[in-house]
């Protein structure tokens, strides 16, 4: 019975191992705090709020993927955080980013209450997506707003250099 | 001296992000409902209060409470606490959320409350909306409409059996009490407001 049960408990983990993108891991807010507060280095982090139902987020999209690209070997990392919810990991989300064919970082938290960590994330975040956070050398600066690339190429420059 | 007003005008920009803060009075507006008819704030003066929501019909958020918005219309209107829906989205940008679309979707769901269109989005952003949905409980005071309220509905958008804390729901309960709503602020992640350009 023991046996079984744990069997069981099994399955929907291996399933759930297969089913997502490669690039996709969702992850504990708590965990995400850490690596935020860890990360006070010289690369710069630009991590993009934004979800598969959000239309101003896909089409600000490819200029973070561009972004991804082209600064391979800088030390600029990009992180795309869904806030597509458990339920369209697997599916919706796991589709989009095949689909596009999406080479940045993505992420998501197992955490279902935004409210726990919005203000966590930045004050000055009303909740809206598009919305994008870059942290350099332990500074973050927070952007509620669509970004173009050259905005995106603006901002970095001002932060980096 | 030019520059300094400037700076000045920028900082005060910094401090206080524009729209209303609970506290606040909050000034008439007039906007077209769904029926074609014009509806004002003021036609709410012999209510206790009333339940300002910016929606839309196409941002997934705004759908996934649609059905508690109207849930809230029902079971408040009745106690002086109306549902007042706006959406502030430039249809241009989202043609779901067209002056049409807001007919439709009212007529099929058969809205018991009044759904305006924001064309000038200066109600928006009077309010200081961001995102849809985006919850302002207003209390009819005699010297008008104050803000007591501003953010979620509740705290799980995804499913209504989970919620732990339904803010405006005990906002509106501390309001029949006599006693200021706390939290009197919370957020939500919700679509932006598609600003026109």
């Amino acid at each position: 019975m023991l046996r079984l049960r744990f069997g069981l408990y099994l399955i929907p983990l291996l399933f759930s191992a297969h089913l997502y993108a490669q690039n996709f891991k969702p992850v504990q807010f708590a965990d995400f705090e850490k690596f935020l507060a860890e990360n006070n280095n010289d690369t710069l982090y630009v991590i993009n709020f934004w979800a598969t139902w959000c239309k101003p987020c896909i089409e600000e999209l490819p200029y973070f993927e561009k972004l991804n690209a082209e600064t391979q070997h800088e030390k600029i990392k990009v992180i795309l955080v869904s806030m597509d919810t458990e339920s369209r990991w697997g599916n919706a989300l796991t589709e989009f980013i095949q689909k596009r064919n999406v080479q940045s970082e993505v992420r998501s938290f197992y955490n279902k209450k935004p409210i726990d960590w919005i203000d966590r994330i930045s004050p000055e975040w009303s909740g809206a997506i598009p919305a994008t956070l870059f942290l350099y050398k332990g500074n973050k600066t927070f952007h509620e707003k669509e970004f173009t690339y050259e905005e995106l190429q603006t901002i970095i420059q001002q932060l980096k250099f | 001296m030019y520059l300094t007003s400037i700076i000045a005008a920028l900082m005060l920009n910094l401090a206080s992000p524009a729209g209303y803060n609970v506290g606040d009075k909050v000034s008439d507006f007039e906007l077209k409902n769904v029926d074609g008819k014009m509806i004002k704030l003021s036609d709410y003066s012999d209510e206790k209060g009333v339940i300002v929501v910016f929606t839309c019909n196409h941002c997934p958020y705004a759908k996934a409470y649609e059905s508690r918005i109207m849930d809230l219309d029902k079971k408040y209107a009745s106690k002086g606490y109306p549902v007042v829906a706006i959406n502030p989205n430039d249809p241009v940008k989202e043609p779901e959320d067209s002056p049409e679309g807001m007919i439709k979707r009212a007529k099929a769901m058969n809205y018991s409350f009044p759904y305006l269109f924001d064309a000038t989005q200066d109600v928006a952003k009077t309010f200081g909306a961001t995102r849809t949905p985006h919850i302002y409980l207003l209390q009819n005071t005699p010297s008008g409409f104050k803000v007591s309220y501003i953010g979620a509905i509740d705290d799980n958008t995804d499913d209504p059996s989970a919620v732990t804390n339904k803010y405006l729901e005990n906002a509106i309960t501390s309001l029949q009490k006599g006693e200021a709503p706390s939290p009197n602020f919370t957020k939500a992640i919700g679509c932006t407001i598609k600003w026109k350009q």
